[in-house]
């Protein structure tokens, strides 16, 4: 007598299937005006929390309530993670009649990403001053970020 | 003092995916299936609980199955899977218990090889002074007879053209009435004493088995009420058929009487 | 002093399971973006995990079986296999996690890259499964976790308007602008990060390597009581913290930097200097126990000898498979895959799996064989059946709501 009534057990298929639609979930191309438009926002919506949380981390700097290291490692990841924005909505294709999306929001990121390349460096430098002015700078640049959410958004 | 004491017993609650122990409590392995041998028109008798991923395999099915018993067939002697005779077995209750102590089993084997080959060559793996391969003289170490070293424990008295049988060759295979009306595959299998041995005495099949593997079906698990109520419908849903109603068992099937399956609480158990 | 010692394996299991990579990151995280309008998870959470934690303990003190072994004992072999296999890959990932997280907050402390921290992260990690006492690593990493009570010293320093927040936390609410499905991932992924599975694992394997029996059962119910509402006031903190520092400005926070940073505004440099401190003993204490647990699951499943230390000549499968996970789970981390999302993605699923692992050890409590008079009294009955459906209805919803919202 031989064995019968086999079953395949477990569900890993599904989970792969999972895995594999989550990693490409944020990346496909954006086709109509819509998806580019949120895209748009969700953009400038990334570059707003993270000019927020530079402004946290410069102004612990500033005042000494951090260490050094510390402090450099948080403007490291938020300089990637503007970089990172910009670049992934710059290279977007846009669809006709978006353009003037892409051109209130593409200078945009790149200015953030310049801000955030020097803070970067004045805190390596340990350069409190230079730090303290581009702190103004930044909080200046996250009302001009606000100013065209509102705008894209409509 | 036979090891066995629950009579009937139900092998997917008693027996199998049960831990297996030494004599002192020391984990060596589960039950991952059962032997059974039949003489002439008796009813199979249980001879033997399995171990290791030979065996678990054979559970499992499917082609993960092969795989997990083809690990277990990467020993040097691919004799079966371990085994060991239910008249060594000390005690079957929450666990099953062995007469013998861990370091007189033959099994199992890859901790041993890892033992020796990988781990006692790592740099700080000095052995504790409990564990190791002591001879088992201490503690006066029981090692009843039949349970020597090399691979005689259990491999089961294979004589007189007996018919052999596992569980995993029973369990899962669809059950039918000679009318042809199906009554599911094959879930449960429950023993009762026939003098000193243990002999297949029911069928249980239906999807409603759940309610047994968990131990809701015999009154040992009593709560919590949402969960006996859930298991109590559920035990509607299977049918218990007494050995003497089959008529034929083969690879593919088991034909049983017409109107052989009976409810739980119509008098079956 | 004894008794106090005793503690640890509860301030272990809290502040290495319950203020895991998995916490640091999650409770940050919805802090800075819902507020404290997802404390109520925590509540449910710490709820959740005690009692279970306590039944688990009890089912092993008392029979000597620990949860997976449960698990396979009633749900068979092909079903545990689905749970093994999923219990076992999301711990997996939450291995590579905290391991992560432990260079992490090194690099924190040294600005050096935590790429460079892993290896080395690494070979302590081997060092203490291997050297160490299940004892003396409980006590170390449960007393210097504690230092992770900075971040409720921060939240009192910070003076927030408590009324606020407590109503905040009282009347949960979807903030406005927040999509809901997204605030149910997060929701879910909080209570999958405080109540992950390897915590019942762990405490009630680590009960079974204490010898603890039917006589420890005080011992082991106070540490239920002490180490998870410990546990879920830390995380409350963290949330707290974040909520005050960055939920007004809008600032997100998805990084180990992020979740330390609050403490340096409200502490300065030594609130700053603890915190680190803090989570790299939170993060190598559940790199432990995440490590510690996949090689549990699968020795229980298959009924291998296990145990750390004491054991080890005689539980040598385990033994190398934990070299062998471990070295693996290196190995992804040195991918320089992101470890927050790994985390969050982890700790989601994670939620998902628990029903699996909880049934079982609410029937063997039930089981009046096995568990004679210390089975569970209807109060452990009610609360254990409450998580049980809450825990099948999260488990049904988290697959189509990860594809809505794609993981937050």
């Amino acid at each position: 007598m031989t064995r019968s009534g086999r079953r395949t057990p477990g569900r890993p298929a599904v989970l792969l299937v999972l895995l594999t639609l989550l990693a490409t979930a944020c990346v496909g191309p954006a086709l109509r005006d819509d998806d580019y438009r949120r895209k748009a926002v969700a953009s400038l919506e990334q570059l707003e929390a993270t000019i927020a949380g530079t402004e946290v981390a410069l102004d612990a700097a500033i005042a000494g309530r951090s260490f050094a290291t510390s402090t450099a490692v948080t403007l490291r990841q938020h300089e990637e993670t503007v970089s990172w924005t910009h670049t992934a909505f710059a290279s977007r294709q846009p669809p006709p009649g978006t353009d003037a999306i892409r051109a209130a929001v593409v200078p945009l990121l790149a200015e953030a990403s310049a801000v955030m390349g020097d803070i970067r460096i004045a805190a390596n430098r340990t350069d409190v001053r230079r730090l303290a002015e581009l702190r103004g700078r930044l909080g200046e640049l996250g009302g001009r970020v606000e100013g065209s959410l509102r705008e894209v958004r409509r | 003092m036979p090891a066995i004491t629950d009579d009937p017993l139900h092998v997917s609650l008693r027996l199998l995916d049960r831990r297996v122990v030494d004599v002192d409590g020391e984990p060596v392995g589960r039950v991952d299936d059962l032997a059974f041998e039949q003489d002439a028109d008796d009813a199979p008798r249980l001879v033997s609980i399995l171990m290791g991923p030979e065996a678990l395999g054979a559970r499992l099915g499917g082609v993960l199955g092969r795989v997990v018993a083809g690990a277990g067939r990467l020993r040097p002697d691919a004799a079966g899977p371990p085994e060991v005779a239910v008249t060594d077995l000390e005690e079957v209750d929450t666990e099953v218990r062995l007469a013998a102590h861990r370091d007189d089993l033959p099994f199992p084997r890859s901790e041993a090889w890892v033992r020796d080959h990988v781990i006692g060559r790592i740099p700080g793996a000095e052995r504790s002074s409990s564990g190791g391969k002591e001879p088992g003289g201490e503690a006066g170490v029981r090692q009843p007879p039949g349970t020597g070293r090399g691979g005689e424990v259990g491999r089961g008295p294979a004589d007189g053209g007996a018919r052999r049988l596992r569980a995993s060759d029973l369990l899962g295979t669809p059950v039918v009435e000679r009318s042809g009306r199906r009554l599911g595959r094959l879930r449960d299998l429950r023993l009762r004493a026939d003098g000193d041995v243990h002999r297949i005495d029911g069928l249980v099949t239906g999807r409603g088995v759940v309610a047994e593997r968990l131990g809701y079906a015999y009154g040992e698990v009593v709560g919590p009420a949402l969960l006996v109520a859930l298991m109590r419908r559920a035990e509607r849903r299977t049918s218990h058929i007494d050995w003497e109603d089959l008529v034929e068992l083969t690879a593919d099937r088991i034909v049983v009487r017409d109107g052989a399956a009976a409810r739980p609480g119509e008098g079956a158990t | 002093m004894k008794k106090l010692a005793s503690l640890t394996l509860g301030i272990l299991t809290a502040v290495g399971a319950f203020i895991d990579i998995g916490d640091l990151v999650t409770d940050a995280l919805v802090g800075a973006r819902y507020g404290l309008n997802l404390a109520w998870v925590t509540l449910l959470a710490v709820v959740g995990i005690a009692v279970y934690a306590e039944m688990a303990g009890r089912v092993a003190a008392v029979t000597g079986r620990p949860v997976f072994d449960l698990v396979r004992e009633r749900l068979g072999p092909r079903i545990a296999l689905v749970d093994l296999t999923a219990s076992f890959g999301l711990t997996g990932l939450l291995l590579v996690a905290e391991l992560a997280g432990v260079a992490l907050a090194i690099e924190l402390a040294t600005s050096v890259s935590y790429l460079a921290w892993i290896p080395l992260v690494t070979v302590l990690v081997f060092v203490l499964v291997w050297r160490v006492p299940f004892t003396g690593m409980e006590r170390t990493y449960g007393v210097l976790g504690l230092a992770m009570l900075v971040f409720v010293w921060a939240a009192v320093a910070l003076g927030p308007d408590w009324g606020a927040l407590l109503r905040d936390a009282a009347t949960p609410n979807v903030p406005a602008g927040e999509p809901v499905p997204t605030y149910v991932f997060y929701a879910i992924a909080l209570l999958g990060a405080q109540m992950t599975p390897y915590e019942v694992f762990f405490f009630s394997s680590g009960a079974v390597e204490h010898g603890w029996t039917a006589e420890n059962f005080l011992e082991m119910r106070m540490n239920v009581l002490v180490g998870f509402p410990l546990g879920g006031l830390l995380a409350l903190a963290i949330q707290v913290v974040a909520a005050v520092v960055f939920h007004p400005v809008g600032a997100e926070a998805e990084s180990v930097a992020m979740t330390a940073l609050p403490v340096s505004v409200a502490l300065g440099r030594v609130g700053l200097a603890l915190a680190i401190v803090g989570i790299v003993a939170a993060t190598i204490g559940a790199t432990l126990e995440t490590l510690m647990s996949t090689g549990y699951t699968v020795a229980q499943y298959f009924g291998w000898p296990w145990g750390k230390f004491e054991k080890r000549d005689r539980a040598s499968r385990f033994n190398l498979l934990l070299i062998v996970v471990l070295l693996a789970a290196a190995g992804v981390a040195l991918t320089t895959i992101d470890p927050i999302r790994l985390t969050i993605f982890a700790v989601f699923l994670g939620a998902a799996t628990l029903p699996f692992t909880y049934l079982p050890v609410l029937v063997v409590a039930n089981d009046v064989r096995a568990m004679g008079e210390h089975r569970n009294g209807r109060l452990a009955n009610s609360i254990g059946t409450f998580y049980l459906v809450l825990l099948t209805v999260v488990s049904l919803a988290a697959i189509p709501l990860l594809a809505i919202t794609t993981a937050g």
